[in-house]
Formats: C-alpha cells, sequence, structure tokens
C-alpha cells in the first residue's frame, strides 16, 4: 500500500540528499557524454545535442556545487517563507517587466520577437527570485 | 517584538546552534528572531516556550505598535 506519508519525506534526510546529487551528477556526465557522442557523429541535429549537453551540465555542475561546495541548508518554516515571499516579489516585479515589454512593443512597433519576450521574462523571474531569496535569507523577514 | 530568548539561552547556558538543534531549526532562524527581524510562526513559538517551560507572553513581548495595522 502506497504510503503519502512516507513518499512526501522522500529524500528529505541528508543520506538520501547526497544520494539525490549524486544521481544528479551521474545523469547530467551520462547525458552530456550522450549528447556530445551523438553529435560528434551526427546522429541528432547539432541544435538539439546542444540543448541536451547544456542541461546535462547544469545538473552536473548543480551536483557538484551542493555535494561539495555549498552544502544545503536545513529547510525550516523561515526557508519556507524567504522562498513564498521571494516568489511573491519576484511575480511581482515581472509583472512590471512584461507591462514594460508589451508598451515597447507597442511603442516600437514590435521590435522584440516572441522568443525574445519570453526569455527575458524567463531570465528576469529566475534572477529576481534568486536575488529576492538570498536577500531575505541574509537580512530576514521584517513584517 | 521582543523576545527573551537570548535571556533564557544564556540562564540555561545554550548556545543558539545548541537552541536550534533542540528545536529543529537553523541557527539563523533563532539569530533572525532574537534580533526581531523574523517573527515565528505561533507551532515554532509554541515549541520555543515549551522548550524553556515558559509562558508564550513571557518569552513574545509584543509592544502597541507591533499590533497596528
Amino acid at each position: 500500500m502506497l504510503d503519502i506519508n512516507n513518499l512526501c519525506d522522500f529524500m528529505k534526510t541528508k543520506k538520501d540528499k547526497k544520494l539525490k546529487y549524486k544521481l544528479m551528477m551521474a545523469f547530467g556526465g551520462f547525458f552530456a557524454a550522450v549528447a556530445l557522442f551523438c553529435s560528434f557523429y551526427n546522429l541528432i541535429p547539432n541544435a538539439v545535442a546542444s540543448g541536451i549537453t547544456t542541461f546535462a551540465t547544469c545538473l552536473f555542475v548543480i551536483g557538484i556545487i551542493r555535494l561539495y561546495i555549498k552544502k544545503e541548508p536545513l529547510i525550516d518554516e523561515m526557508v519556507k517563507k524567504a522562498n513564498q515571499t521571494a516568489i511573491t516579489g519576484s511575480w511581482i516585479l515581472t509583472l512590471i517587466v512584461v507591462s514594460l515589454l508589451f508598451w515597447i512593443n507597442i511603442i516600437f512597433k514590435n521590435i522584440l520577437s516572441t522568443f525574445q519576450i519570453l526569455s527575458l521574462i524567463l531570465f528576469f523571474m529566475l534572477i529576481s527570485d534568486l536575488i529576492l531569496r538570498s536577500y531575505y535569507l541574509k537580512y530576514g523577514i521584517k513584517e | 517584538m521582543k523576545t527573551k530568548i537570548k535571556e533564557l539561552r544564556a540562564r540555561f547556558n545554550l548556545t543558539q546552534e545548541d537552541l536550534a538543534n533542540k528545536i529543529g531549526v537553523r541557527r539563523e532562524t533563532i539569530l533572525f528572531i532574537e534580533s526581531g527581524r523574523y517573527n515565528p510562526s505561533l507551532k515554532l513559538a509554541k515549541k520555543i516556550v515549551n522548550f524553556f517551560n515558559e509562558k508564550i507572553d513571557d518569552v513574545f513581548i509584543f509592544e502597541k505598535k507591533d499590533l497596528k495595522n
């Protein structure tokens, strides 16, 4: 019988997390190697190989950083609250950026393509979330 | 909001890390609560006061300005 509580606790202990990061590194390394191999022998298009290699390398690097360099802190209620507050702030800032991009495109008559707008939004949201999260974890959440 | 956690820690001869380990939070969380830069949830506040065997009003002191909207 599937126990939902056990399922939720999966990979929360330190040992499980180490295994998770080791798996990330292994999968990242494996997929990067496979993508490079396929690209070398022209088995898949270069654009696909490049995407897979980038994703796999990111997995590999995150695994190394989490496992050896910056060990993940214990997640408590303050970390959760910092994450929630950061993502809320990030959404609001992204909304402002979206409205700015909308008016830029209206005024300059479609100067930006859909791909550029989506990339800008994605980049801005990720960066603002990271910055806000580190700010709240460093200086606290004043209410 | 002011707290008496620092005094209680000193009375019990505990470091921030000791208290954090007993309560199950990060050391930084205790530091931020002590310095008034983070308001703990009722659950965490209860855990802290239970640990010191005190009342919640004696450990977490609210001033009038804290209760204003």
